[in-house]
């Protein structure tokens, strides 16, 4: 085998093919899009089907297919069982998604929810954790994207970052929502059959058995069940997984835009068709010491494996598999920023009496400007997919209590709320710096958790849900 | 305390086994909505 698994021109090739097709398809499906809520929000009327498929692809993102067997090599069998407990994130959120249907008829973003339910103060922190968010998600997309294809064909990072952030915007400008759902679809297809031909290559061609009896004699911490820093990680991982689903506005848009009756049986599906998926990436890598790959950087531990197995077919599948996750992921959160920058900062704020073609004028520059101030961000290669994700789990887990207590409890108030959210923040970033990335969002939601504890316990009014129901968006 | 290796075995096929029904269930849910006109 070369250095590469794949020729650059190959690698150049599958990119450059699948940009078209994207690109095509998500301009088709966006003729019918007439109306900026057609744009934003698939004229709330997406099929099971969909809703599913969506809802699963766009949590399989470059961290399942990167990230999982990146910590599965450093955590073992705790790594990818801990992984796979994200998905309670979708799990937990599917009746939740049926109540923010039924309390928001009109609403347009989970920013809609926090201003309405809690008022500007914790609009403000929610937004500032919303966007640092969305921007450390859509640079870990970013960077992936330009990872992967540096790792399997050798072109220069900045070339497939730059080519996977033009498809998608691309896609997304033109068909918006629709072809958001549409694409994933595909996509989530794609990534199941791809990662579960790769394992299945694992088994018959290196073998369960050899693989444990190999980890048992030469790196037996990999199995062990009392990893304690395995163990911090998996609570960690769940806290962070909630964290993020529940504030995001890409999930919360998913859920405004299915039809009525199907959010609930949609999350639930999705999250069950997830559960497995980080213990398939993550086995591929614990096949890696096995196979005698130690890769230089350990968030490319799944795809050489799988290159590694299969030569040039591995490595194309593998492409193509991480490829989609990408995109599945980078869509829906350059749709549901570009919903949240529109319908929170420029309507409510700036041009309450904008036009329905001015929003959907403004949304699709928005589109654009989250493209390119992502891929300004992504120049420089800032940190490991792992190290920034974990950061963000600071932020996201501060949200929890906030959101669910606001979904369904009348006694938190918006000062509570925000205060919250902020101290959580700050604490689990002291917690990240000064003990480990795998105690931020533990710190960070024990802290929110506790704040609003006191918040409910000395209410001193209860929150009118009439007050959710604003007509007009 | 180390994963023995019926257990191992257990949860990689088991994790495979439900990813393979994965796209059968969407691909029928697909089929379902599309006859019943409700994909959007």
């Amino acid at each position: 085998m070369t250095e590469f698994a794949l020729d650059t021109s190959v690698g150049l090739t599958i990119v450059v093919l699948f940009g078209i097709f994207w690109v095509v398809f998500g301009f088709w499906l966006g003729r019918k899009n007439k109306t900026h809520e057609d744009f934003a929000l698939a004229g709330r009327n997406v099929g099971f089907a969909f809703a599913a498929a969506t809802a699963m692809a766009t949590w399989v993102t470059s961290n399942t297919t990167l990230v999982a067997p990146q910590l599965t090599y450093q955590f073992g069998i705790w790594g990818m069982i801990g992984y796979s407990f994200a998905a309670l994130g979708l799990l937990l959120f599917a009746p939740m998604a049926k109540r923010i249907k039924k309390l928001l008829p009109n609403g347009y973003t989970s920013g809609d929810f926090v201003r309405l339910r809690y008022g500007q103060a914790a609009w403000w922190v929610f937004i500032i954790i919303s966007v640092v968010y969305a921007f450390g998600w859509l640079i870990s997309l970013g960077m992936a994207g330009g990872i992967l294809l540096e790792s399997l064909s050798g072109l220069d990072y900045h070339i497939g970052m730059t080519a996977i952030l033009i498809i998608c915007v691309g896609y997304t400008l033109f068909g918006g929502m629709r072809a958001v759902i549409a694409t994933d679809f595909i996509q989530a297809l794609i990534i199941i059959v791809g990662i579960s031909a790769i394992a299945f290559w694992l088994i018959n061609n290196v073998g369960l058995d050899s693989i444990h009896q190999n980890l048992s004699a030469e790196h037996p911490q990999l199995l062990d069940l009392l990893f304690p820093a395995a163990v911090m990680f998996l609570f960690n991982n769940i806290f962070f997984g909630l964290g993020e689903i529940f504030h995001s506005n890409v999930w919360w848009s998913r859920a405004l835009s299915f039809k009525q009756g199907v959010a609930y049986k949609a999350y639930l599906t999705g999250g069950l068709m997830w559960l497995p998926i980080p213990i398939v990436t993550g086995f591929i890598a614990l096949a890696a010491p096995q196979l005698g790959i130690f890769p230089p950087s350990a968030d490319m531990i799944g795809p050489t494996v799988a290159a590694a197995v299969r030569g040039t077919t591995g490595a194309v599948l593998v492409f193509i598999v991480i490829f989609s996750a990408l995109a599945s992921s980078l869509d829906s959160l350059l749709a549901a920023t570009s919903d949240l920058v529109t319908q929170d900062l420029f309507h409510k704020k700036l041009c309450p009496n904008a036009s329905d073609k001015s929003l959907l004028r403004f949304n699709r520059y928005c589109i654009l400007g989250l493209g390119v101030m992502t891929w300004l961000f992504c120049l420089p290669r800032i940190a490991t997919l792992g190290a920034l994700l974990n950061f963000a789990g600071a932020f996201v887990a501060s949200t929890i209590w906030p959101i669910v207590l606001g979904l369904y409890s009348r006694r938190l108030s918006g000062g509570y709320a925000a205060l919250a959210m902020a101290a959580g923040t700050g604490l689990g970033l002291v917690g990240y710096f000064m003990v480990g990335f795998y105690v931020a969002a533990l710190i960070s939601c024990a802290v929110s958790g506790l704040i609003c504890a006191l918040g409910v316990w000395r209410a001193q009014s209860l929150f009118d849900w009439q007050q959710l129901n604003e007509e007009g968006g | 305390m180390q994963l023995p290796e019926l257990a191992f075995a257990i949860l990689i096929i088991a994790a495979l086994a439900l990813s393979c029904l994965t796209p059968i269930i969407l691909l029928a849910l697909f089929v379902k909505d599309y006859f019943s006109k409700t994909i959007w």
